[in-house]
């Protein structure tokens, strides 16, 4: 995006920034299901991460990690900040890596390629989190159910993704017809 | 902006999701590995706090360390009460196979449990002909 659209990213970037917090929230009403591991939850935050990333921006999609975690600061404290900050870091990472693979190689990914692949990596990069933060590796022990559970949520967030991106991308046009 | 829709599912998405699971699955084969006496190890602040043999114990024990309570009994180990918010620690339940792990991060408290001794014990001779 150029530079005199800044106004109008700084919107789109509040907006984003809204949604995300908005389904972290109404995510944590849904009760955990008994055959889930605990912690497990269906990411569906990262909709919003990952909109901003395949179509703001890439610094866009880092502000949302960012005040996505210092959301979590607030409200749950330091520990629960570092684990949210660093399951959305290496989440982030990847879905750059992705970006960078799918215009080398010419070939694109798929939505639930893309969130299967953020998923599992998010919760990688917060069980190594805890793992660092606690001085053991015992929480490694949650990683294959982890693993398996992202894979699941995954698809799930990459068939909701599809689903929203037509009427995203429609307000996100509509705010750059005005701007 | 670049709002060049992708596509919802490719094949080459059935290789990805097969990895992740094939990796989770190898990883979670030992946790399968069975051994008879089982010991859980308490850690609190990064450190190790205590260890309990609980395959062994008549009656349930208490542990108490950084305001969280862990119970003790012969069907396994788990976390009793915790002062912090979300208690994924209590909902963890019981466990009682190796490997097997309750964390409450908030309150930096763990307990993982030890296979106690079984691979000695699987080097022994079953028996000796002569």
């Amino acid at each position: 995006m150029k530079k005199k659209n800044l106004s109008l990213r700084v919107s789109l970037d509040g907006i984003i920034c809204a949604l995300a917090l908005a389904l972290s929230f109404l995510e944590s009403l849904i009760p955990a299901a008994g055959f889930m591991p605990p912690g497990a939850k269906l990411g569906l935050s990262n909709i919003a991460v990952m909109f901003a990333v395949l179509s703001i921006g890439k610094a866009d999609g880092f502000l949302i990690v960012l005040i996505k975690s210092a959301f979590v600061f607030l409200t749950k404290g330091p520990a629960s900040f570092f684990m949210s900050f660093s399951g959305g870091l290496l989440s982030f990472l990847c879905l750059i890596l992705i970006i960078y693979l799918s215009k080398k190689l010419k070939k694109e990914f798929s939505y639930i390629g893309i969130s299967v692949i953020c998923a599992v990596m998010h919760n990688a990069g917060q069980t190594c989190a805890a793992s660092i933060y606690m001085k053991t590796n015992l929480i490694t022990a949650y990683l294959p159910l982890l693993t398996i559970a992202g894979t699941g949520a995954g698809i799930i967030t990459g068939i909701v993704l599809k689903a929203v991106m037509p009427s995203l991308l429609k307000i996100s046009g509509k705010l750059k017809d005005r701007g | 902006m670049e709002n060049k829709p992708l596509k919802l599912f490719k094949k080459s998405d059935i290789i990805i999701i097969l990895i992740f699971i094939l990796l989770a699955g190898a990883a979670l084969i030992p946790k399968y590995a069975k051994s008879e006496s089982l010991t859980a190890v308490v850690t609190a602040n990064g450190k190790e706090y205590t260890e309990i043999s609980f395959s062994e114990l008549n009656e349930d024990k208490y542990i108490t360390v950084n305001g969280v309570t862990i119970k003790a009994s012969k069907e396994g180990v788990c976390f009793e009460d915790s002062s912090c918010r979300d208690k994924i620690c209590v909902n963890t339940g019981i466990i009682n196979s190796p490997g097997e792990a309750a964390v409450c991060v908030p309150m930096n408290v763990a307990v993982y449990i030890k296979g106690g001794g079984s691979s000695s014990r699987n080097d022994d001779v079953d028996a000796v002909v002569y």
